[in-house]
């Protein structure tokens, strides 16, 4: 299956829901259903933006085979970390205001050179150091989807 | 890419944020849609994209076409919530015509 920066590349429309219950089964019913891309939100949610609770739902959304993007509580590199080595193809970076406050969050979701992402072979994203680091780093910053968010009069583009 | 996030920004500005359970068929506020055109037009303008939220398929298709790619539509736990209230209802109606 094409990954979900491939099927927006090539100009597809993707539509989905957002987990806020905190079921990986309800995910998976999400997924076998035939969702394009599904949202799981901690900012909202019980669910911890840094715990295994979160891992076991971006497992469930591989399992069903539908694209997993997180809202971490804060667009911190901690959480966006998290999230990422979890295996999300997609983070949402909440409140961002400025262009530089996007620069440090997008940063966050990128491997050196290109951002400040930590590294680490060893994560289920990187499938525990099986594919190649180098190949996995690539690929990653070439598809991860790093999504600020404009929710402030503030962060509104210039009109 | 972008995300346009109205909740909050309905918030900021002062205005309706709409209608999360999908049963409005208004959109959103002239100054969402204000902010949302502008939205649009940086993701275009900086080829990144634009994601954002719908509260129903009418206002997803609006938001098609002034050029969102990708939607959130539908949460977890208002389709549990709908779909229930949905069930109790059959089974009220069917209480009264027993009774």
């Amino acid at each position: 299956m094409p990954s979900l920066r491939a099927r927006i590349d090539r100009g597809d429309i993707l539509i989905g829901p957002m987990a806020l219950i905190g079921s990986p089964v309800v995910i998976e019913i999400f997924g076998h259903i035939g969702f394009d891309v599904l949202f799981i939100d901690t900012e909202h949610a019980p669910t911890s933006p840094y715990g295994t609770e979160l891992e076991a739902m971006i497992r469930a959304a591989a399992a069903a085979g539908i694209p997993a993007i997180v809202r971490p509580t804060e667009p911190r590199p901690g959480a966006i970390l998290k999230a990422l080595n979890f295996g999300a193809e997609g983070i949402w970076l909440t409140h961002i205001q400025t262009p530089e406050e996007a620069q440090v969050a997008v940063a966050a979701c990128r491997y050196p050179p290109d951002g400040s992402r930590s590294s680490v072979p060893v994560t289920r994203a990187a499938r525990y150091g099986v594919e190649p680091w180098d190949d996995y780093r690539q690929r990653v910053n070439r598809e991860v989807l790093a999504m600020p968010i404009i929710e402030s009069a503030q962060g509104i583009p210039e009109r | 890419m972008l995300q346009f996030g109205p909740f909050d920004l309905a918030t900021d500005l002062g205005v309706p944020p709409g209608n999360f359970h999908g049963t409005d068929s208004e959109w959103i506020d002239p100054q969402l849609e204000d902010a949302f055109k502008a939205c649009a037009r940086a993701a275009e303008k900086h080829g990144i994209g634009l994601s954002t939220v719908a509260w129903n398929a009418e206002s997803a298709e609006r938001q098609i076409e002034m050029g969102a790619q990708v939607i959130l539509m539908g949460i977890d736990l208002v389709i549990l919530q709908q779909n229930t209230a949905a069930v109790l209802e059959s089974a009220n109606a069917l209480k009264r015509a027993n009774a």
